[in-house]
């Protein structure tokens, strides 16, 4: 049997089935998290609830970081160019086409 | 809430779909122009999409119905999360609505056209292996392509016990089978559950992960934004202090993949 990528997670889910919880999946690791900064502070720092999303906001082909929060505000921080760690500048909020600040309904 | 980019309406337009806190899904209309305000997406007959629990708008009141259960109710949910895909491949968008209550995830079905929807009346549960799919207490699901074989595949977060001791959330994979009847394969954890054990300094977050998948980096393969709170040490003695710092993290992956992946691949 040829071994590849696919293969693997198959067995992987056929481990699974066997185990009484889900384990982790041996198809991949992840490096330790590490905090992503915009600007001077922390992405989604002081936020309830902090939801992000990937999206290239200014179609500059990089991906910026979209934030949700439960109120219902959403900020962006774009991605700063260049090849060193992963960077962001400062949060700003989104506008909506009315020019005020984008707001999702809560109670 | 649970932000999504995706052309709700087929105008080739980006809108955001996001499910909040009020119990249903609303989206903000994209256009040349930027977004419009917010409208909640309701039903072919005009009624909001809901599982159980809602905020009533007239009544100013927490609110709850049995009016969209499935056939076999499953216990009471609160869909605080949505995203639209066409999970029927009928050529429009459904909507999964995730259950922050219960933890459940919901298929409300389109019958409608692509940017003509139609939804239907009732909530159906997503199962895996039999049963209902469930993560407990749900922040959010994603659909993206992980293994690459050209199915979205779907990825579940959960809150976790946010507000005391209990576990964190975690962070599931549910590899996409290929099948109508049972879509989705058994879980694989991709985030394990937190046990809370940051001291100093804040070393994952714990509670209300609400996580997103993309190559971020670009080295082929997909890493994960997880966006909730860590939960610190006590500093004082009062009972009500909040002891939690929210903020967004990335866990990069570092398993070595050939092959491209691109944000094409990302979210329909």
């Amino acid at each position: 049997m040829v071994m590849n990528h696919k293969t693997l997670i198959s067995l992987a889910g056929g481990l699974c089935i066997a185990a009484a919880s889900p384990a982790q999946n041996p198809g991949d690791t992840f490096a330790p998290p590490v905090r992503l900064k915009a600007g001077e502070k922390f992405v989604g720092e002081q936020r309830y609830f902090p939801s992000p999303v990937f999206h290239d906001m200014n179609g500059d082909g990089s991906l910026d970081i979209v934030v949700g929060d439960l109120v219902g505000k959403l900020t962006v921080a774009l991605r700063r160019p260049g090849d060193g760690p992963i960077a962001f500048e400062a949060e700003t909020t989104l506008k909506a086409a009315d020019g005020k600040d984008l707001k999702f309904h809560n109670w | 809430m649970s932000p999504q980019f995706v052309d709700f309406d087929g105008d080739k337009q980006l809108d955001i779909v996001a499910g909040t806190f009020s119990g249903s899904p609303f989206v903000a209309i994209g256009s040349e122009k930027g977004w419009q305000q917010p409208v909640e997406i309701k039903d072919g007959k005009g009624d909001r999409i809901v599982l159980n629990q809602f905020w009533n708008y007239e009544t100013k009141k927490w609110d709850e119905t049995k009016r969209c259960d499935p056939e076999d109710a499953l216990k009471q949910g609160h869909g605080t999360s949505a995203i639209a895909w066409d999970q029927d491949g009928d050529g429009d968008l459904d909507l999964l609505l995730g259950d922050y209550d219960g933890g459940y995830l919901y298929l409300r079905k389109n019958d409608g056209k692509p940017g003509a929807p139609k939804f239907v009346g009732r909530n159906k549960p997503v199962m895996v292996g039999g049963k209902p799919l469930n993560v407990g207490k749900m922040s959010t699901p994603r659909i993206v392509d992980w293994d690459r074989d050209g199915l979205m595949d779907l990825v579940c977060s959960s809150m976790g016990d946010a507000y005391g001791d209990g576990d964190g959330g975690g962070v599931w994979l549910f590899l996409n089978t290929g099948s109508q009847k049972t879509p989705f394969a058994k879980a694989q954890l991709l985030i394990p559950l937190s046990k809370k054990e940051s001291k100093q300094e804040p070393l994952r977050p714990d509670s209300g992960l609400y996580a997103d998948v993309a190559d971020c980096d670009g080295d082929g393969d997909l890493d994960l934004v997880v966006g909730g709170y860590t939960h610190m040490p006590k500093k004082g003695n009062a009972e009500n202090e909040d002891t939690r710092t929210s903020c967004v993290w990335l866990y990069e992956n570092k398993t070595s993949k050939k092959g491209p992946t691109t944000g094409a691949a990302k979210i329909r």
